[in-house]
């Protein structure tokens, strides 16, 4: 796998999470089944500021579930994290019925690219049993 | 003051002592958080949990709150000599990021033998003092060691890593003991040994008064 979601593409902020997102050997994946781009999430711990368009990771678990989880099964994530918050968002997004890949880059970080959930098809048309309920 | 302490591990070998233990001091109200909360006898001082070291989210939200978390876990007899390993540094990497994530600042480890440096130069457990009595359990060691290993990268934590002597069995609580930081020790009859009672008295010492930060160390006759 490419290790295209580099440490300074973060760091230094040079690039929108969309464009973090296309240029990366990882983010494929995460796009496949989102119209929108997906979030770009940063481990706390390396990077002071957050970098452009990307969200800082600092309590996950209570970001997760205070609006996380929809954002991110909504449109993917690619984060860049060390890699104890690697093992929690494998296991949040597998919670969550999410799509996961998780890859160790040679600088001992870890690129996970989040697949947003598929929207299932709507459909308009009345259910054939519709009428159950119609006296 | 009281102080919260979460115990990982608590209806093991090795942690069903700590818990007695750790019960005995009125300062501390203990959360044990276990798979089967029903197997431990109810105490004024004890809370229990459901809760499985493997998800990190949820032990994370179990860990809040205290003020130190006792890392006795070990993935015990459910798990096959070839599985043993795997799952003891799965279980160490999913305590120390639960503990780190739900910011308890310290974290006491049940540790092993193997890595005490021995008179000759060399870790225990590639030494000639090895116990051959304890070939069948090597992965299970070896997994212990990983802890340590693991815990030398770890500068975020307050952690603690006390190794037992080579023998931990059940006996008396002597109060009566020697530490060391790096070495084995040896008892005057050459054994290296010490009482899970005692064992348990010097951790839960260092949960209430702790006395060894970022470091190893070891207990012993």
């Amino acid at each position: 796998m490419k290790d295209g979601l580099t440490r300074r593409s973060f760091v230094v902020g040079a690039t929108s999470a969309t464009a973090l997102a296309a240029g990366s050997g990882l983010p494929a994946f995460a796009q496949a089944k989102s119209f929108a781009a997906p979030l770009a999430l940063l481990d706390a711990r390396l990077a002071a500021t957050s970098p452009d368009g990307s969200i800082l990771l600092g309590d996950l678990v209570r970001q997760w579930q205070n609006g996380l989880r929809e954002n991110v099964a909504a449109s993917g994530a690619i984060a860049l994290v060390r890699w104890d918050l690697a093992l929690m968002l494998r296991q949040l997004g597998r919670e969550a019925r999410l799509s996961i890949k998780v890859a160790p880059r040679a600088d001992g970080l870890f690129g996970v690219d989040i697949s947003a959930r598929s929207t299932p098809q709507l459909s308009t048309s009345k259910p054939k049993d519709a009428s159950c309920n119609e006296k | 003051m009281q102080r919260k302490v979460a115990l990982l591990g608590a209806t093991g070998f090795v942690g069903g002592h700590i818990l007695t233990e750790a019960l005995s001091r009125p300062e501390l109200d203990i959360t044990a958080v276990v798979r089967n909360p029903a197997a431990l006898a109810a105490h004024e001082h004890l809370t229990t949990a459901a809760g499985d070291v493997f998800d990190v989210p949820a032990l994370t939200e179990a860990l809040r709150g205290h003020h130190t978390v006792i890392h006795a876990f070990h993935p015990g007899r459910t798990s096959s000599p070839d599985e043993v390993y795997d799952q003891s540094v799965a279980g160490h990497e999913a305590i120390i990021a639960a503990t780190r994530a739900a910011g308890v600042p310290r974290l006491v480890c049940v540790g092993g033998a193997a890595s005490l440096m021995t008179p000759e130069g060399k870790e225990y457990i590639d030494s000639s003092h090895w116990d051959k009595e304890f070939d069948p359990y090597r992965n299970s060691i070896l997994g212990t060691r990983a802890l340590y290993y693991m815990l030398k990268d770890v500068t975020d934590l307050d952690w603690v890593f006390l190794a037992p002597s080579a023998w931990l069995r059940p006996g008396e609580r002597t109060g009566v003991f020697r530490t060391s930081s790096n070495d084995m020790l040896f008892a005057a009859d050459g054994t290296s040994r010490i009482s899970l009672e005692d064992y348990s008295m010097v951790l839960i010492d260092e949960v209430v008064t702790p006395a060894h930060h970022r470091e190893r160390f070891t207990v012993g006759y």
